[in-house]
């Protein structure tokens, strides 16, 4: 049974999902506990079809669970309508995806405005700027997508994803279209953003190297969270 | 932000936008173009027909075109002269003869327009010179069209002559904005001067045109004229407008052409936007979903959309615009005998067809979008 506390900011309760196929139901989830508290960086690791991603997009308010509960700052959004996931993704959630997802006409600069404005937060110049100093891209803030590494595309994605000051971020595969020096450099100012912000972390990731930003490593096997 | 988004995104992508552009500018044009070739076409078969203000016309059986080469006896009008519901009664004489050009030598067809200046209705071709009558009643003067000149020889008016169909003509004047539709010179004369270049007898004409008197109705007036004129038709003028009209677009099939053409520009101008729009949408499918993960709406990222085809399609109007201008403008410049006809309504309707087809052809994309999951940003 899950422990409530204070500080919890994600909990997964009791998760299943299942998908029916033609030979019968695919079971991905069944059965998965999670409790993710400010502050906290948990990495989840598992090998490929495991789950990783379903779990994200359910923890996203992207997907609903076959039954079980996902709780997000306090709200349960088990059952919640299309309406009321938008909202909780606006006001509680970010999100960084392992092809960074940027608008490759818009300025790093303008992608991480752009982040502020789709949560309906006044467009800050300041705070959009200093959140590109934080993730050391003050000088490349002109740039389009087109004009950065893969390393300073994802921490430009991370920008736009923490500019919002969400409550949790999820993050799938972050590094995995990364050199070694870019997902060092990227996993060490993501957990320093991340911190900064008192935003809880959820990372899905196949690259052990991101065990070692962890506070809590969680491995998903056969549908379920082990340890 | 959503309209600065769409905007750096067609900038951005301006040369796969430029072909959308360029869609919509090629398939306004073509559609403005030909269909307003087509109504040129259509003003220049009935244009004598058309500047007569008559109720009736009273023309040769088996009429089939304004075009006709057989005359009748001028009876009835004289009768219809004495006739209490006919206020007015004309007589008009139209035939074709050889030009021959001057300084060339060549020959060229010439359409001779004979009318009865003396008795009303009198076609109105907006001549500038206050009395035409005594301009042309004097023998073998004519005028001609302006747009005409050069194709006919003429460079001074009133010069030696012209010879027409053996006769001397001597050019006295020139008319505005008159085009026929079969390209044939456009000549204007008094009624006894055609009679002798065109070799009518003296109490023959082409047609008798009647202006019903007030109160009468033109209906029962064209009936009781039927029985009374057995060997002539009688025709309403709209429905003889609708015949000439009907005759010569049936049996060129230049009408169709020129509105298939129109059809196909516009089945172009759909499917470049439509393609355009929709390839550059399912690109950018997974940048959308990260966008709706991040909180956009869809009605946001419909917006995007949107915005794109209305930029898109106003810039292709503009050049549309431009481009049919400065077309137009040459075309004139170089007296093309090519008439194309240009009016509100037709860039209305051009305008309006092309703006269903943007719409139209971004309907798949905003579907795509619609049903766009943000998961989607995972997995791609």
């Amino acid at each position: 049974m899950i422990q409530m506390t204070d500080q919890s900011v994600l909990q997964l309760c009791n998760l299943h999902k299942e998908y029916p196929e033609p030979s019968g139901v695919l079971k991905v989830l069944r059965g998965v506990e999670l409790n993710i508290r400010r502050g906290e960086i948990g990495v989840l690791m598992g090998p490929s079809g495991s789950g990783k991603t379903t779990m994200l997009q359910i923890a996203g308010c992207m997907t609903r669970p076959t039954s079980g509960r996902v709780i997000v700052a306090g709200n349960d959004l088990s059952r919640a309508d299309e309406a009321q996931r938008l909202e909780a993704r606006r006001h509680h959630l970010a999100f960084v995806f392992q092809h960074f997802q940027l608008v490759d006409a818009l300025s790093a600069f303008d992608n991480v405005a752009l982040g502020l404005r789709l949560r309906r937060q006044p467009v800050n110049r300041k705070r959009v700027r200093a959140m590109l100093e934080t993730l050391g891209l003050g000088s490349k803030s002109h740039r389009r997508p087109g004009q950065l590494s893969g390393g300073e595309k994802q921490r430009v994605a991370i920008a736009r994803a923490l500019v919002g000051k969400p409550d949790v971020l999820l993050a799938d595969e972050p590094t995995s279209a990364l050199d070694s020096n870019s997902t060092e450099t990227v996993a060490k100012l993501l957990k320093q953003a991340a911190r900064r912000l008192n935003a809880a972390v959820l990372l899905a990731t196949h690259d052990p190297r991101l065990t070692g930003i962890a506070d809590r490593v969680l491995k998903l096997e056969k549908g379920r969270i082990d340890g | 932000m959503i309209f600065k988004t769409a905007m750096q995104i067609i900038l951005h992508e301006k040369e796969k936008f430029l072909g959308a552009v360029v869609g919509v500018t090629l398939a306004l044009f073509l559609v403005l173009f030909q269909s307003g070739c087509y109504l040129g076409y259509k003003r220049d078969i009935t244009i004598v027909l058309d500047s007569i203000d008559a109720d009736l016309w009273i023309v040769p059986k088996g009429q089939v075109s304004f075009d006709g080469w057989v005359h009748i006896d001028d009876l009835p009008y004289w009768k219809a002269k004495g006739d209490p519901q006919i206020a007015e009664c004309a007589r008009l004489v139209v035939g074709y003869a050889p030009w021959r050009v001057p300084g060339s030598g060549g020959k060229d067809m010439a359409q001779i327009i004979g009318v009865d200046f003396g008795s009303p209705p009198t076609p109105d071709f907006g001549i500038e010179d206050p009395d035409p009558a005594s301009l042309l009643r004097p023998e073998g003067h004519v005028m001609i069209a302006r747009k005409d000149c050069r194709k006919l020889g003429i460079k001074t008016l009133g010069e030696d002559g012209v010879e027409l169909l053996g006769r001397r003509a001597i050019v006295v004047g020139l008319i505005d904005d008159v085009q026929l539709f079969n390209t044939a010179g456009f000549v204007l004369t008094d009624i006894d001067n055609a009679r002798e270049f065109l070799n009518i007898p003296e109490n023959q004409v082409t047609y008798i045109m009647c202006k019903c008197a007030s109160g009468a109705d033109p209906r029962q007036v064209r009936d009781r004229l039927r029985q009374a004129y057995p060997e002539h038709e009688v025709l309403l003028t709209a429905d003889f407008r609708k015949l000439a009209s009907s005759y010569w677009e049936n049996n060129t099939g230049i009408g169709p052409v020129l509105l298939l053409s129109a059809g196909l520009a516009v089945l172009v101008g759909f499917l470049i936007v439509g393609s355009t729009f929709y390839l550059s949408t399912v690109e950018k499918i997974p940048v959308y979903a990260g966008l709706r993960a991040l909180g956009a709406s869809i009605g946001e990222i419909v917006s995007i959309l949107v915005f794109q085809v209305v930029a898109v399609f106003l810039m292709g109007c503009a050049i549309a615009g431009i481009s049919l201008y400065v077309t137009l403008t040459i075309m004139r410049l170089q007296q093309s005998t090519i008439s194309v006809l240009i009016t509100t309504p037709l860039v209305a309707g051009g305008v309006s067809v092309m703006l269903v087809c943007s719409a139209l052809g971004s309907l798949l994309s905003i579907r795509k979008l619609v049903t766009t999951d943000p998961g989607e940003a995972f997995r791609t």
